[in-house]
């Protein structure tokens, strides 16, 4: 026995010496933790990819890419509330997403204040499309029908108390109409629904849209002024519906990380949101770039959090 | 010791349905559509399986011996011991420990032998490290940090 | 027609191409091979390489990956019962039988080959009728899916040999774990009992890392203390190589048809592999006219199910290419690397990309005949893995297990949910209650939901629910299958049945005429 608890003791020493190194004083002096509340191969991940070389660079740190996938984000944003706020780990944070989620679960993990925004970079106005072929050649159309017809109307997207959802409520009340909506799970599903005509209408993401633009008719953008991807597409404002519709996609940060450190990440990503390179890139894609820091950031979230509380507790039965 | 599965299984599957009903009564009406169907056949067929269990009965011996049973026992116990204190210590102590542990304990002739200590502790360590090196640093994959050396 | 065929050969056997495709192989069967790790990991793990190469290498070393893990993931399957993705279940039932006989080698050559042929057949249909095999995949609709899903469901029936009951009630059980996280439809947060991390659901790979790998471990390992996992010591030889390869060549019904079943799962989109080699296997079993050597250890069923999954891959990149849907997690990746580089899906992607995309697809092809020679030779090292002693083997297995299912979600939660179905799985085989339609359920339980529930909210708006989910061609040939499904078992017994009493019949009468004269 005297020999096992030898045995054991030098392991356990040998153990010690695993111990991670303590951290060091000026920020960033340690690889970062850039989390994906999202599975691989998604936009949240292809963003990430993107920004990952620049923040590598202009940082000087390494940047770990990792996923966190579940319950439509909520999963990796309850994990990062409870990070050590120190700047070495962030996360992908997405609009509407934090928003809806905890209004319209019981118990989503965290909470939309709990979240620091360090900057928004990328919109993707959602649009409401139907075929080429379908009755409906424009908006008024769809609204008559559904009016003669309510629930007739069968609209995809993706999600329930998503982006998309909560824009079918919102418009259904600004039209007085009642159209289905039927979720699928992502976007890529909705849309293979919407192509083999198991939709009659989709709402989409402006990056989807632009890329079958060849065998669609989008009908109106949920943004202030026309789409730059489809500047020959009217918004929802123009004819006559108060509907502001978005994906954003940015980076936020544990609650109480320090100043000093966010300002430092701000910059970082604002001046990767300014590249005109990446700008390009974006557009040709479908997306229309953002650069709003922290104090825009949170001043957007919170008059979304204001609009959209009423709406959902409306809808949830 | 000798078992009637059927009642065991029935009887389980019968409690888990009627658990699940109870946490689900909240949910709204499309998310419960499918649960609801899942519990009814669960219920239909836990109680056929229990109807079997005390007409015509499936009796089976669960451990063959106690040695077996000692056996299992011990060995789930490492395995429940490394699982808490992975997210405790952090990644390598405490798999060095499990594999150590394990090794040694399924070596049956002269277990606590120093050769045989020593040759776990060595194979513990070379194997474990070989395989954190592949994950963490050429794949780069996170592991487990642990939470008693956070500084 | 084949001129960019031609030149996407040329292509891929650039020196620096074709080094990455080798690497490409090789990482991908060392993902696919170990478990928790997975193809969907191990290409986001790769794509940030592929930015500094050309997009050609980069995406030749990317359909390296994915080929090399639809292999990889047979190895553990046949070695120690653990399917290296979920793909590999089937390979599990015959395959971890033969290495119990000392035949190791023989699954993992007759894995290597099969994946081989499965990925030819599947990339040949690709290359000659993507388009139009997409246009027909987009018409899978929500009641297609919820058919798909209940088809898949009656291989229970033929998977639980003995008590039927059993089997689907171990069916119905997976289908509650599977509604366990969010709805689908509906967004409510079902059966977490209060931890935010289960609103992922419960993983299926650690799931079925705890279905088959751990109960293997804790009764023969540790309760039997079987010293190692094979009762023969395996002695690779090259014999073994050229009879398995020879012996699957002369059954050219059961590869053609296993390799057809996976291309077509494969390119439904979302439905992905993990279901086609369980399809596979459950016809090759259904057509074969020795059905009762599945399951004791038979390379037809190692080849069934290889073939099936290898076929899946190629098969899901179908409508990826042409329209831009992900047909699986790993072809998503691989259009966020497409993206990335700046190629759009569609019909651009064959005529200004065409030279990039050809030698994509030809990478595809060029790395499954890869596969034959590395998963050949490789043989000759891993069937020998085996044959460590197992209390080395055991505890390495345990821990790498652990370290891959907190790999795959970065959650701690995994790690106990594979241990917890680790000691369920323990418990029913003890009980002759076979965890493998519990998996099916919780792999089944999301199709046949989300099918359900929007095919009921369509059908309400349109009038009659049931008319919308039946009247509809694909639906209707999927309710025929399932029915045939169902009733076969009955059908195969009944049939059994006959032959022997004509058997005893005719027994009889010889007697008496025996007698007589």
């Amino acid at each position: 026995m005297k020999k096992l608890a030898t045995i054991v003791f030098l392991m356990l020493c040998a153990c010690a010496l695993t111990v991670p190194a303590l951290a060091e004083d000026k920020y960033p002096s340690q690889p970062i933790t850039y989390e994906i509340p999202f599975g691989p191969g998604g936009q949240s991940d292809l963003e990430a990819r993107r920004q990952q070389p620049l923040l590598e660079k202009e940082l000087g740190v390494k940047v770990i890419v990792q996923y966190k996938p579940g319950g439509g984000g909520s999963v990796g944003w309850a994990d990062l509330i409870q990070q050590k706020p120190d700047g070495y780990f962030i996360a992908g944070i997405n609009i509407p997403h934090i928003i809806l989620q905890p209004l319209a679960r019981g118990n989503a993990g965290y909470e939309t204040d709990q979240i620091v925004p360090i900057a928004l970079f990328q919109a993707t106005p959602i649009g409401l499309a139907v075929l080429k072929d379908s009755p409906f050649k424009t908006l008024d159309d769809l609204v008559k029908y559904a009016k003669a017809n309510p629930g007739a109307v069968i609209c995809g997207g993706s999600g329930t108390w998503s982006g998309h959802h909560i824009a079918n409520l919102q418009f259904g009340k600004m039209a007085g109409i009642n159209m289905t909506y039927i979720p699928s799970k992502g976007a890529a599903d909705s849309i293979a629904a919407f192509l083999g005509g198991h939709v009659k209408a989709v709402w989409a993401n402006s990056n989807d849209l632009v890329q079958h633009a060849d065998k669609i008719r989008v009908l109106a953008f949920g943004t202030k002024k026309p789409f730059v991807g489809m500047p020959e597409v009217p918004t929802f404002e123009s004819q006559g519906y108060k509907l502001y519709a978005s994906i954003d996609r940015g980076a936020g940060a544990p609650p109480g990380t320090p100043d000093a450190v966010l300002d430092v990440l701000e910059k970082a990503f604002l001046d990767i949101a300014r590249d005109p390179k990446i700008q390009a890139q974006m557009v040709s894609e479908g997306f229309v770039p953002l650069e709003m820091g922290r104090k825009e950031s949170k001043a957007y979230i919170d008059e979304l959090v204001k609009e959209w509380a009423p709406v959902v507790k409306e809808f949830k039965k | 010791m000798m078992l009637n599965a059927d009642l065991i299984i029935g009887g389980f599957i019968a409690a888990l349905a009627i658990l699940a009903y109870a946490v689900t009564r909240d949910v709204s009406r499309l998310g419960i559509i499918f649960v609801d169907y899942v519990l009814v056949i669960m219920g239909v067929l836990s109680a056929v399986i229990l109807v079997k269990g005390f007409i015509k009965p499936e009796r089976l011996k669960f451990f063959e011996s106690t040695v077996e049973r000692n056996n299992v026992v011990t060995g789930v116990a490492i395995l429940l011991v490394y699982l808490i204190f992975l997210p405790l210590v952090g990644f390598l102590p405490a798999s060095y420990v499990f594999y150590f542990a394990f090794n040694t304990y399924l070596t049956d002739e002269d277990r606590f032998s120093t050769r045989n200590l020593i040759q776990s502790a060595v194979i513990s360590f070379l194997v474990v490290t070989a395989f954190y090196f592949i994950f963490h640093n050429f794949l780069e994959v996170p592991l487990p940090a642990g939470r008693w050396f956070d500084n | 027609m084949w001129d960019p065929l031609v030149a996407g050969l040329l292509h891929v056997f650039v020196p620096m191409n074709f080094l990455m495709l080798s690497v490409g192989v090789f990482m991908g069967i060392v993902f696919g091979a170990l478990p928790g790790l997975t193809a969907t990991m191990g290409l986001a793990l790769l794509v940030p390489f592929t930015f500094t190469m050309s997009p050609a290498a980069g995406l030749i070393m990317l359909a390296g990956i994915y080929v090399g893990a639809m292999y990889g993931d047979a190895i553990p399957a046949v070695l120690i019962n653990t399917p290296g993705t979920p793909a590999a279940i089937a390979t599990t039932f015959d395959g971890f039988p033969l290495t119990q006989k000392g035949m190791a080698q023989h699954g993992l050559v007759a894995a290597a080959f099969a994946s081989s042929y499965g990925s030819l057949v599947a990339n040949i249909v690709l290359a000659l009728a993507a388009p139009p095999l997409a246009e027909f995949s987009l018409k899978f609709g929500p009641p297609e899916y919820f058919w798909l899903g209940i088809f898949g469901l009656t291989i229970i029936a033929s998977l639980s040999s003995g008590s039927m009951v059993k089997g689907f009630l171990a069916g119905a059980v997976g289908l509650l774990l599977s509604a366990v996280g969010m709805a689908p439809i509906g967004g409510d947060v079902r059966l977490t009992f209060g931890f935010p991390e289960l609103q992922a659901g419960i993983g299926l790979i650690v799931a079925l890392i705890g279905f088959f790998c751990l109960p293997e471990i804790l009764s023969s390992v540790i309760g039997q203390r079987r010293t190692a996992y094979t009762e023969k010591t395996v002695k690779p030889e090259l014999r073994v190589v050229r009879e398995v390869i020879a012996d699957l060549l002369k059954k050219p019904v059961l590869m053609l048809r296993s390799s057809i079943i996976g291309t077509v799962v494969g390119f439904a989109p979302g439905a992905g592999g993990n279901i086609a080699s369980m399809v596979s296997y459950n016809e090759a079993c259904r057509w074969d006219r020795h059905p009762e050597d599945y399951g004791k250890g038979t390379i037809k069923g190692v080849a069934a199910s290889e073939a099936a999954n290898s076929a899946m891959a190629p098969g899901s990149l179908i409508p990826l290419l042409t329209l831009g849907i992900p047909g699986s997690p790993p072809a998503a990746v691989i259009l966020g690397a497409l993206m990335l580089h700046g190629m759009r899906p569609g019909a651009e992607l064959f005529t200004s990309h065409a030279g990039v995309t050809y030698a994509f697809i030809m990478g595809l092809l060029v790395a499954a005949f890869m596969v034959t020679l590395i998963g050949s030779f490789g043989s000759f090292i891993f069937a020998r893995i085996i044959n460590i002693p197992s209390r080395f083997l055991a505890p390495a297995i345990i821990f790498m297990t652990v370290l891959g299912s907190y790999a795959i979600r970065n959650n701690i939660l995994d790690v106990w949910v594979m241990f917890i179905f680790g000691i369920v799985g323990y418990i029913s085989s003890k009980l002759k209650f076979h965890p493998a339609p519990i998996v099916l359920g919780l792999i089944l339980g999301p199709f046949v939901e989300e099918g359900l529930v929007q095919s009921m909210l369509a059908g309400q708006a349109t009038g009659s629910v049931f008319k919308y989910m039946v009247f509809r061609p694909i639906s209707l040939v999927l309710i025929a299958m399932t029915l045939l499904s169902a009733v076969w078992p009955f059908y195969a017994d009944w049939r059994v049945k006959r032959r022997k009493s004509v058997d005893s019949a005719f027994a009889i009468t010889n007697e008496e005429d025996d007698h007589d004269a």
